[in-house]
């Protein structure tokens, strides 16, 4: 993971610059600029790019929105019926039991109940 | 003046501008909820995703959007995150994304990653994706069991490993769900990620809500919460890059100290939604009641909706609560976070208050 290069914590702040100084800041400028939320990260450098940059990185890809061209191709062995995504509309009788949507029917001996597989990891203790 | 008097100026001029925000909003993030189908199923899912659930606005409406938004509102300051289910599910996922890379729109994402393939990975950058969120939710089989796939945690190490290896994008940061569960992995966790050429991680507990109401002994106990704080503390102490999530006031010893921001509930002010049904709202992960949809992007205009109505975002959800109210924390808490509020019985469900502070 990267190593930030500037102090995170408020404390860490303050005490390169004093407690002081963060509150006068606060009250002359404001709480610093917010950051995310809780979808991806911010994304900052591109607000210094200019509308020439921009236009000048056109997207390579046009229309070409064919169903799986950018995911890998379904594999029903694998992937069982996710290819339904695609395609009908859900069969809600099939979304009950989750356990047999991916791959081959659990296995007991590896898997143990299969209601362990989607819920909470199994209370051994 | 010590730490915690500099703190309330923060947050008292916090207050300020949320008043500011509620007369003059200023949207900063617009989600755009692609599909409800994910091939994965995560027992905590805020949004009750999973296969088969279908997508949303077709190509050509999100696309209108976009074009609406450029043209009346200051889409500059705008990031489009793009979410799901898994987005990479839906079909006119490059079509749409390359279009608003080409209109000048940054975008993100938040995937389970399990789809990205060197192709896909590439795909990403020749749409323009910024930035991108992956779910790691534990070791390998924890992570498995608690999304519902099996061999989901190597795809998704592997869809990482693609993306870090295009060097382009600006920042891949690892999201985990921590619960009762799964808590104890914190350590082990960190020592995997650590080793991998992520820009950030954030550290999330399980949120009440969405299917995570089915399994209320994975939610955190008061001695998890304080756990999982001082371990974000403890790593940005030493400048690594771990982050809390936006939610919830944390009192005045952990704000500030575990995310890069004083708490504040963007929904509606800062953060606007369009869910698959068209439905024009703010947060996606507050409860999905009539009164919170504010238009459809099939009979109305977004910028107008953003500019003239969300009135019901735009006052402190404490007017709603009488404990809030009466809280001495109030005026910097405002309520809380909006996704967590319990509106049919108007008390939230999240105070950290005599957990934290």
């Amino acid at each position: 993971m990267k190593r930030s290069k500037k102090p995170l914590t408020f404390a860490a702040i303050a005490a390169t610059i004093g407690a002081l100084s963060l509150a006068v800041e606060g009250c002359v400028y404001g709480p610093p600029p917010e950051t995310n939320v809780y979808g991806p990260p911010p994304d900052y450098t591109r607000n210094e790019e200019t509308e020439e940059t921009l236009a000048s990185k056109p997207s390579k890809i046009h229309n070409d929105n064919e169903v799986c061209v950018y995911g890998p191709a379904p594999d029903p062995t694998v992937d069982g019926p996710e290819v339904d995504v695609y395609g009908p509309a859900p069969d809600p009788t099939a979304d009950g039991r989750e356990n047999n949507v991916y791959g081959p029917a659990p296995d007991p001996t590896i898997d143990g109940p299969e209601v362990d597989v989607y819920g909470p990891a199994p209370d051994v203790g | 003046m010590d730490i915690y008097e500099a703190k309330k100026i923060y947050l008292d001029n916090k207050d300020k501008m949320r008043s500011r925000l509620y007369e003059k909003p200023d949207l900063i993030y617009l989600f755009f909820e692609l599909t409800r189908s994910c091939n994965e199923k995560c027992f905590h899912c805020g949004s009750s995703c999973a296969p088969g659930l279908g997508h949303g606005p077709d190509v050509e409406a999100f696309k209108a959007v976009l074009r609406d938004v450029k043209e009346n509102l200051d889409y500059k300051k705008i990031q489009l995150c793009i979410t799901g289910g898994e987005p990479l599910l839906y079909p006119g996922f490059a079509d749409l994304l390359g279009y608003a890379n080409d209109m000048g729109f940054r975008w993100g994402m938040t995937t389970n990653a399990t789809l990205i393939t060197k192709d896909v990975a590439k795909m990403l950058e020749d749409t323009g994706m910024g930035t991108v969120s992956v779910s790691i939710d534990g070791l390998r089989d924890t992570h498995d069991r608690q999304r519902g796939l099996k061999g989901g945690y190597d795809k998704a190490m592997q869809g990482i490993q693609n993306l870090i290896d295009r060097h382009v994008f600006r920042h891949i940061q690892v999201t985990t769900v921590i619960n009762h569960k799964n808590i104890d992995e914190l350590d082990e966790l960190y020592e995997i990620l650590d080793e991998m050429d992520i820009d950030s991680w954030r550290v999330i507990g399980i949120e009440p809500m969405g299917r995570a109401l089915d399994y209320p002994d994975m939610l955190l106990t008061p001695d998890d919460q304080k756990r999982l704080f001082n371990f974000i503390r403890e790593k940005r102490e030493n400048n690594i890059p771990v982050n809390y999530g936006c939610s919830h006031f944390l009192g005045l010893e952990y704000e500030r100290e575990v995310r890069d921001w004083f708490f504040y509930c963007g929904a509606g002010t800062h953060t606007a939604a369009i869910r698959i049904n068209g439905d024009i709202t703010a947060c996606l992960d507050i409860e999905d009641r009539p009164e919170f949809v504010q238009g459809n992007i099939a009979t109305d205009k977004f910028s107008d909706v953003w500019l003239n109505r969300f009135q019901v975002y735009r006052k402190r959800l404490s007017s709603l609560c009488k404990e809030c109210q009466d809280c001495e924390y109030e005026k910097w808490c405002a309520g809380g976070s909006r996704h967590s509020f319990d509106y049919d019985n108007c008390k939230q469900r999240v105070c950290f208050k005599d957990i934290l502070f």
